[in-house]
């Protein structure tokens, strides 16, 4: 298992080197000369080119590039050049808020996507299923944002439940604030995990190892809990964990709605002052935020099905190799 | 025998077509895609035929007197922050989520079927380059990606449609990619070999048509994805710039109007969700059709 674990690690190794030089490039590609911009109109062409100098924007572009990695490898995503302050710093001071918001988000997903999936998937064609699955489709098509838009108009303007902008402070105020957004970025996800446990669900339910629970007389609870749902839930994972990466898309507008002070604010408050290092270090926050994400999936594969634990408990490279293919 | 060849290809697709047709939901949703796209073509022609004027006077033009007035028989969707019509600017829009969400789309599969096409084929080296290149975008969510490129090039039309097209290029690479794999061992691509067929011939003339139906069911799911992508951008400030009408943009701006009036948060938003889910009725709809066994 840690054989495994490290293996991945190391195969995240290279991804994330390609991902580094893949945003750094197109960054690099941005109009406007960093040096002038942090210096603003009234800067002398000496001081323009002194700070470019000191900033090394005259080193050829792989260089650079190098230089990034190892400071990046040092815990140093340079600084911003709108406050100068550090980005490294910035990034973790607002990751936690958007860590928060992601975790809820999830949470309203599985909350009511997985019992929703396995209620329709137990009353196939029924009228409940037909309900639930319409509204699975509309809360696919729903743009985040709107959503927002919409929850935020009828449950804190119209009826002051919930605030409609920030975070509050303390833990109720905290929840209190995490309400809105956390259902308006759930609920798209919500929807696919509903769909995906239905469907997963739909190709448990007529195994023979059903009709055998069912024919040596457990009762039904037991039989959906134990037996489908246990054996429904790998696509489950795996549709969650793809959720994810829509989640870090969504939060971006999520935040923006609710005025939420994460990365994605952070980060498109930084793309509309050109301050690169900032968009740079929060893009690749959260790539490398994203693809932990997908390791953490995988890994649990692992834990919930006996199949794959076995496969790397015992085998040896070569079989493992062998039953993978 | 190519006449014999020919007429079980056809059969093939209009099986696919007679099963779509029986699909109600797929209809609808095909039924409200084709409405939009003959409203978006009467709009074109409009600016056409008054060469502009029309669209700078009635979808344009400002008129604060009447600003944030609801929905009246004259203006049946009523009129926005700046007292323009919102009827006009969203059947304006039209042109700009649909025709950019589908030329985005068209542009990543053109890239993405020939990238997969290749791996596939060529397999080992060509294959392992391709495809870890393709996972390295595919470790970039794809919303980052597009503002990433957005940010840096600029918003103009052109940038986004590149943007959105190149985070959806590593979704079609691999989806073709894996028909590929699964069709290029059958004996009639042996027997094209063996009749001194070239690589090309054969990648074109029997991998690609044979590789068809999933990448025809991805793309109508991605045009969905495409176009909650650039409302998203414009939502962001990053899409398409005000005034020009776009329906992510139009509640980016109502944003700030919120209190004052409900139809202009509702309707642009609405008009999405409708365009999304009939794409998404319409792809799985195709799902089903050219893929019988898929359906459970």
């Amino acid at each position: 298992m840690w054989k495994y674990i490290l293996k991945r690690l190391l195969m995240m190794i290279p991804v994330l080197l390609g991902v580094t030089f893949i945003v750094f490039f197109i960054m690099s590609m941005t109009p406007g000369d960093p040096a002038a911009i942090i210096l603003g109109d009234q800067a002398t062409p000496e001081a323009i080119a002194q700070l470019r100098e000191e900033l090394r924007l005259n080193d050829p572009l792989l260089l650079r590039y190098v230089q990034y990695i190892v400071d990046m490898l040092h815990g140093d995503f340079g600084e911003s050049y709108k406050n100068g302050i550090s980005v490294a710093s910035q990034v973790l001071d607002k990751f936690p808020n958007t860590a928060i918001l992601a975790i809820a988000g999830i949470l309203v997903a599985l909350a009511i996507g997985i019992p929703v999936g396995i209620i329709s998937a137990r009353k196939q064609y029924s009228a409940l299923d037909n309900v639930s699955m319409v509204f699975s489709l509309i809360g696919v098509s729903m743009p985040v944002f709107w959503l927002g838009l919409l929850l935020s108009l009828l449950f804190a303007l119209k009826l002051g439940w919930f605030p409609s902008q920030g975070m509050g402070k303390g833990f109720l105020p905290l929840l209190r604030s995490l309400v809105l957004p956390a259902i308006t970025l759930g609920t798209g996800s919500a929807a696919t995990v509903a769909r995906m446990t239905r469907s997963s669900m739909l190709e448990v339910i007529r195994q023979d190892y059903i009709s055998t629970a069912r024919a040596k007389g457990l009762a039904e609870k037991v039989i959906t809990k134990r037996h489908m749902f246990r054996n429904a839930l790998i696509p489950i994972v795996t549709a969650v964990g793809l959720q994810f990466g829509h989640l870090l898309g969504g939060a971006m507008l999520t935040e923006t709605v609710f005025s939420w002070p994460g990365l994605g604010r952070l980060m498109i408050d930084s793309l509309n002052s050109k301050d690169i290092p900032m968009v740079l270090g929060s893009v690749l926050f959260m790539t490398i935020m994203f693809s932990f994400v997908n390791l953490a999936v995988d890994i649990v594969y692992a834990f919930i099905d006996p199949r794959i634990r076995s496969l790397y408990k015992k085998a040896g490279f070569r079989k493992r190799r062998a039953i993978a293919a | 025998m190519s006449e014999a060849v020919k007429k079980t290809q056809r059969s093939l697709w209009m099986d696919a077509w007679r099963r779509l047709r029986k699909n109600r939901l797929a209809m609808i949703g095909l039924g409200f895609i084709l409405l939009l796209v003959v409203l978006a073509l009467f709009t074109v022609a409009v600016d056409i035929v008054t060469k502009g004027t029309f669209y700078d006077e009635h979808v344009i033009k400002q008129n604060l007197r009447l600003r944030l007035q609801g929905p009246s028989a004259e203006h049946i969707f009523g009129l926005d922050e700046f007292g323009r019509d919102i009827f006009l600017r969203v059947i304006w829009a039209i042109r700009y989520s649909l025709f950019m969400g589908t030329v985005a789309i068209a542009i990543s599969v053109v890239i993405g079927s020939f990238l997969g096409a290749i791996a596939g084929f060529y397999g080992k080296v060509t294959d392992n380059v391709i495809m870890r290149i393709m996972d390295i975008f595919l470790a970039i969510p794809s919303m980052l990606l597009a503002l990433a490129i957005v940010a840096a090039f600029g918003t103009s039309l052109t940038n986004v449609l590149m943007a959105i097209a190149i985070s959806y290029v590593p979704t079609f690479a691999r989806t073709v990619r894996a028909s590929v794999l699964t069709v290029k061992d059958q004996e009639y691509i042996e027997a094209a070999r063996a009749l001194g067929a070239s690589d090309a011939r054969i990648i074109g003339k029997y991998i690609i048509p044979n590789c068809l139906a999933p990448l025809i069911v991805q793309a109508s799911l991605g045009v969905a994805g495409a176009i909650l992508s650039i409302a998203g951008l414009s939502f962001l400030g990053l899409g398409i710039q005000p005034p020009t009408p776009e329906w992510g943009s139009m509640l980016s701006n109502a944003r700030s109007y919120i209190r004052d009036g409900w139809h202009i948060t509702v309707i642009p938003g609405l008009m999405i969700m409708l365009t999304i889910l009939s794409l998404n009725l319409l792809g799985d709809g195709l799902r089903d059709a050219l893929d019988p066994r898929l359906k459970n």
